[in-house]
């Protein structure tokens, strides 16, 4: 288990903005779940290009691009 | 009633011959699932009426002009988060009781085009993502080798359902492993086809970018079989591929020979070790397809962490976007663990969206490149047997990473075939993955190594058959 790293304010920021409603003990119960998703974050992050652009922008199947 | 369970193939060949009618063949079926449904939960809907009534349709065309397909009059079944005109298509949530589409999915009617028996829409997790949940309308469905066992999901009605012979094969999803996962632990054959091959028109979003339709059957030839009558550009999908359908048959049977093996040994070694079951079974896909005349190659990738990681993100992220407002109005309709993955996506951030799409960008890459010389890759299906059901871990998408996401984010097709039992008598599976729209190869892989192991031989000791391995 992932040290926990975050408040259950900033969680509940989050949440209110996503305008989830959930009581004090409900948002505790997920600050376990929080750390996890913390540490997948960091891991997605590292150094890239400008030109490292997100997944499936105009990749057209090749067959399509050749008409 | 007999206890002889078929497989498509089987059938397809006693039905040609004039030895079997679909009405005759349907009758086995529902009386199996009048004997096993109480304790398995496969469906959520029986389609009995339809199904007989699609039999005798069949029993006609057949005697009137032969089969029109491998398919025609054998008795399937659909997750329930396929749409089908006219009969209830739940989604296993409470958001949808009572929904009942004025049209079929897409894959739905390539199967009823194929003349095959609709025997009903079976068991999922709720909108296909969480389980298993006790606090849904309908129970979740029960492992046919051990029914105290989970069956992985989310097509777990359809991995239960094949693997004690209540339907020939099925149609399930897959978003992050949820046709391979319960392939791998009911002891069936799931494939999960390249990004864009079936459509996914009709069919209620997991994950838009990640979600495939793929069959499940009890060998790899059903699959092909299966895979045959579902391909296929479709203008209703945008993400639909426009490539011509080749013959997903043609490699069966010609075995291994001259085929390169890469071996992800890291994944099921150093990254989440897999029980000593699951690594017998990729040993021995390894020897096999070595005496098969196979070339063995250890291949290289970033952490299996890694892929999940970009997974979860875009999983997460588009999942919540496709039932934001469902949350926002009717959260309390939700069980927990669907509600928790919703949950998930408000503690996601944008930027952590479209970094795990940049990211994504380069482990296809990185990805490619490693099968640029290979035709086949093997790695795990699953690492370990079929757990109690009552024993899943609520964060069991967080803690530690599956074998089966990585081909969702990279759109590469990937089958998982039994390859054997673990101490508890509970089948374990390898999981082999191909080049985009590399399904022939892949299929003839498969059906090599299925060929040359005996494990398609034992069915569920529920089912009270003889045959042992």
């Amino acid at each position: 288990m992932p040290t926990p790293i975050a408040s259950e304010a900033e969680m509940s920021a989050f949440l209110a903005r996503a305008g989830f409603i959930l009581t004090p003990e409900q948002v505790a119960e997920y600050v376990e779940a929080y750390g996890y998703i913390v540490e997948m974050s960091a891991r997605i992050r590292g150094e890239r290009s400008y030109m490292a652009e997100p997944a499936h922008i105009f990749s057209f199947p090749t067959e399509e691009s050749a008409r | 009633m007999s206890t002889d369970i078929l497989t498509i193939s089987e059938a397809a060949a006693l039905i040609k011959a004039g030895k079997l009618s679909p009405v005759e063949l349907t009758e086995m079926c529902l009386a199996r699932v009048k004997a096993f449904e109480p304790e398995l939960h496969a469906f959520v809907t029986l389609t009995e009426d339809r199904a007989r009534a699609d039999a005798k349709k069949a029993e006609a065309e057949i005697k009137a002009s032969g089969p029109t397909s491998p398919l025609h009059g054998i008795p399937i079944g659909l997750k329930d988060i396929i749409d089908t005109k006219g009969i209830l298509t739940t989604c296993q949530s409470a958001h949808n009781i009572g929904n009942v589409p004025d049209a079929d999915a897409t894959c739905a009617v390539a199967l009823d085009a194929a003349g095959t028996v609709l025997m009903g829409k079976l068991t999922t997790h709720e909108f296909a993502d969480g389980g298993p949940s006790f606090d849904l309308p309908w129970p979740p469905s029960r492992n046919p080798w051990n029914t105290q066992r989970f069956t992985a999901g989310s097509s777990s009605g359809t991995g239960a359902a094949v693997a004690a012979g209540l339907v020939l094969g099925g149609l399930g999803t897959d978003t992050g492993g949820s046709i391979r996962g319960p392939a791998a632990l009911c002891g069936i054959v799931g494939l999960k086809p390249t990004y864009g091959l079936v459509s996914r028109a009709g069919v209620a979003p997991a994950a838009y970018s990640l979600d495939h339709i793929g069959p499940m059957a009890w060998t790899t030839q059903d699959c092909a079989l299966m895979l045959q009558a579902l391909a296929g550009h479709d203008p209703a999908d945008p993400a639909s591929a426009t490539r011509a359908v080749p013959d997903y048959t043609a490699g069966l049977g010609k075995g291994a020979k001259g085929l390169k093996v890469g071996v992800l040994s890291r994944w099921h070694e150093t990254d989440r070790p897999v029980a000593p079951a699951v690594k017998a079974g990729i040993d021995a896909a390894i020897s096999t397809y070595e005496s098969l005349g196979a070339e063995i190659i250890e291949i290289k990738l970033s952490a299996m962490q890694e892929y999940n990681a970009a997974g979860f993100f875009i999983s997460t992220v588009e999942r919540g976007a496709a039932y934001e407002r469902m949350m926002l109005k009717n959260p309390e309709k939700f069980g927990q663990r669907y509600r928790d993955r919703l949950v998930f996506a408000a503690l996601c951030t944008g930027m952590d969206y479209v970094q795990a799409l940049r990211r994504r960008r380069e482990l296809i890459a990185e990805m490619a490149a490693a099968m640029a010389g290979v035709d086949v890759v093997l790695t795990a299906g699953n690492p370990d047997e079929a757990p109690p059901i009552d024993q899943v871990p609520r964060w069991d998408n967080l803690d530690k990473p599956n074998f089966t996401m990585a081909f969702n984010l990279t759109g590469m097709p990937a089958i998982c075939v039994p390859s054997g039992f673990g101490p508890n008598g509970l089948p374990v599976s390898i999981q082999l993955a191909a080049r985009p729209f590399g399904e022939a190869v892949l299929l003839q892989a498969a059906h090599a190594f299925e060929q040359a192991t005996p494990w398609r031989q034992r069915r569920p000791a529920m089912l009270g058959l003889a045959k042992a391995a």
